[in-house]
């Protein structure tokens, strides 16, 4: 294992602990935000200088070979990568009619006054909905004439 | 696409475990194959082609559509 993932995990626990410092120390609108990003930065600091140690012990080095040896497979193996691309794909779809949906919601939602001000909503909805399509049509033809 | 993975594969005493790791594929993608539920590349083809000394028509059978 790297030492790079030592300095990662020490860094992403600095920058946790700093922030819970600066939650205590200062009372401001953001020690809410604050505890919950030291919290989302410490646990994975924690895991990854364990996993260093871990990885980096003399009896776990054959394993840890094995183990990287493993992930490079399941990484280049043709049939996943091929199940990858075909459930991003599936993803991609859902989520265009997901965000269809969403747009009629709140239209009926804002219509009956249920929500207010609900038209930011579905303009940002549909500018999303707008730039996945096109970005996937520009993708596409990138590619088409690539390969 | 039929293949004669499976009885390649045990004539040489492997298990799919052992084939995956020699030809670094996943060992699902060696049941796969062998269930013919996935059809390999033609790059895998020809790996496990040489893997078994013998040519790709050989393990691969194309059945051609009937027009």
């Amino acid at each position: 294992m790297r030492k790079s993932h030592l300095l990662s995990g020490v860094l992403f626990l600095l920058a946790g602990i700093t922030c819970i410092i600066v939650a205590l120390v200062f009372d401001t609108k953001l020690n809410n935000l604050l505890f919950g990003v030291s919290g989302a930065l410490i646990v994975p600091g924690i895991m990854g200088t364990l996993k260093y140690f871990y990885w980096t012990a003399p009896k776990n080095k054959k394993k840890y070979a094995e183990r990287l040896d493993n992930e490079s497979i399941e990484l280049r193996d043709e049939r996943k990568e091929k199940l990858r691309d075909k459930s991003g794909r599936y993803a991609y779809l859902l989520g265009l009619v997901i965000i269809s949906i969403s747009i009629i919601i709140f239209s009926i939602l804002g219509q009956l006054e249920v929500i207010k001000n609900t038209n930011l909503i579905v303009i940002y909805l549909g500018g999303y909905f707008i730039f996945q399509y096109v970005v996937g049509i520009l993708i596409f033809k990138h590619l088409d004439n690539k390969y | 696409m039929k293949n004669m993975l499976e009885q390649l594969r045990k004539e040489r005493g492997l298990n799919q475990e052992e084939l995956a790791k020699a030809i670094r594929v996943s060992r699902q993608t060696i049941s796969s194959i062998e269930n013919g539920k996935y059809n390999p590349s033609l790059d895998l083809a020809f790996i496990i082609s040489d893997f078994f000394e013998k040519p790709i028509e050989e393990i691969f059978i194309y059945e051609r559509r009937k027009k």
